[in-house]
């Protein structure tokens, strides 16, 4: 039931990256997911975002995959050895991953959006967090 | 203790399948392209009339119409000169500036991703037209006379459209009043400048800018005679070679629902 309605929302990020926001709201989502969850289905689900979001902003297809993926095995890499469920980790990370994403897809204001998205991950990680600003209990979200 | 399950494997599978599909893509050889990106599309084209509505309700209507009837005044005015210059060149016999005819394809936004929806510029717009109704690269967009961009990019049933405004955008361009020519290049955020043009030319605040015409013998490029905008700004130093101008469309990008692509002659 969760991952349909992770599925939901990510759906709902594409369709808004590609109608109206240039912000690379799809790659804040899954990053999102990928810290809070911490779970291998990420990567069908980065790979699947990542065709549709080619497919319907003209880049060419499997490129997206290709850095979500790698993106996506960065994380799961660091989280062997450091604790990624904080917020400075999901607002730093969301900002770097945007940044590089600019740069290779060469989107204008690429600091503005890495700036704003960090913002917008870390404000929403922050809001649902359980009182502590630096971590997050997500045993109490998993017993949800 | 649970043993946590390495990652090393989806992550190696999801990667050489993205680089399986990369390929692919790139020989076009994907099956099934098409027919998902027909699925998409319409979609997306649903989800932007839904979420470009409540935008609509703090569009002022008086302006809207003002605005409209501005753009109706400018192309005119444009006609009604280059009418003045064929007339005259007809009269000398050597060379006419008419626009030759061509027919236009109506296409509607499906798509205008900006910074921030309803108060930025966007750079590139999506249009629900594609190559199977005959959209190419290369080919002008225009909405009442004024150029919007060109094409892109276009699958089957879709193409962007590169805005003139954007930052990868650069084509030949004149004033209507003094045809000063210069380059005309877009800075992004609905921006534009025209340079590299002389000192000994004049340019003048409130002047209309038009293409010069760059078209091919297939309609791809800009036709003479389309309107970029008004010139907002004149940056002229003696101590340069050339002189500059700020230029502001007389267009609302991130407001444009249909727009018109110009189908050359086959």
């Amino acid at each position: 039931m969760k991952f349909f309605w992770i599925l939901g929302i990510l759906s709902i990020l594409l369709f808004l990256q590609t109608t109206i926001f240039s912000l690379p709201l799809v790659l804040g989502g899954l990053l999102f997911f990928c810290v809070l969850y911490k779970e291998q289905w990420i990567f069908p689900v980065g790979f699947g975002m990542g065709i549709l979001l080619d497919m319907l902003t003209f880049h060419p297809i499997g490129l997206t995959s290709i850095f979500f993926t790698i993106l996506l095995g960065i994380v799961f890499l660091y989280e062997r050895k450091f604790e990624i469920q904080s917020l400075t980790f999901i607002t730093f990370v969301t900002f770097l991953a945007s940044l590089v994403y600019g740069l290779l897809f060469h989107e204008p204001q690429i600091f503005l959006e890495a700036v704003m998205l960090a913002v917008f991950a870390g404000g929403i990680f922050f809001a649902i967090g359980v009182g502590d600003t630096t971590t997050f209990d997500v045993m109490q979200l998993r017993k949800n | 203790m649970q043993q946590r399950r390495s990652f090393l494997p989806s992550f190696f599978l999801f990667f050489f399948l993205s680089g399986l599909i990369f390929f692919l893509s790139s020989r076009n050889f994907l099956p099934g392209e098409n027919f998902f990106q027909n699925i998409f599309f319409s979609f997306q084209g649903g989800v932007f009339q839904v979420v470009h509505i409540p935008f609509g309700f703090f569009h002022n209507n008086a302006l809207q119409k003002l605005q409209k009837e501005n753009l109706a005044l400018q192309a005119q005015l444009v006609h009604e000169k280059q009418l003045e210059e064929d007339n005259a060149a007809l009269r000398d016999q050597f060379q006419t500036a008419s626009i030759p005819s061509t027919s236009l394809l109506p296409a509607t936004v499906i798509g205008a991703p900006q910074f921030i929806p309803g108060v930025g510029s966007p750079e590139n717009l999506v249009i629900d037209k594609g190559t199977k109704s005959g959209v190419v690269g290369g080919e002008t967009v225009i909405y009442q006379r004024n150029v919007v961009g060109t094409i892109s990019g276009a699958t089957d049933w879709a193409a962007q459209v590169m805005l003139v405004s954007s930052a990868n955008s650069s084509f030949t361009a004149k004033t209507v009043g003094s045809h000063a020519q210069g380059v005309l290049s877009g800075e992004g955020e609905g921006s534009m400048v025209l340079g590299s043009v002389l000192l000994s030319d004049t340019l003048q605040v409130g002047d209309i800018v038009v293409t010069s015409g760059s078209e091919d013998g297939v309609g791809k490029g800009f036709p003479p005679g389309l309107i970029v905008g008004k010139i907002i700004s004149v940056n002229k130093t003696p101590s340069s070679l050339y002189q500059s101008a700020r230029v502001q469309s007389l267009l609302q990008f991130n407001k444009l629902t249909t727009v018109f692509v110009i189908k050359g002659k086959e």
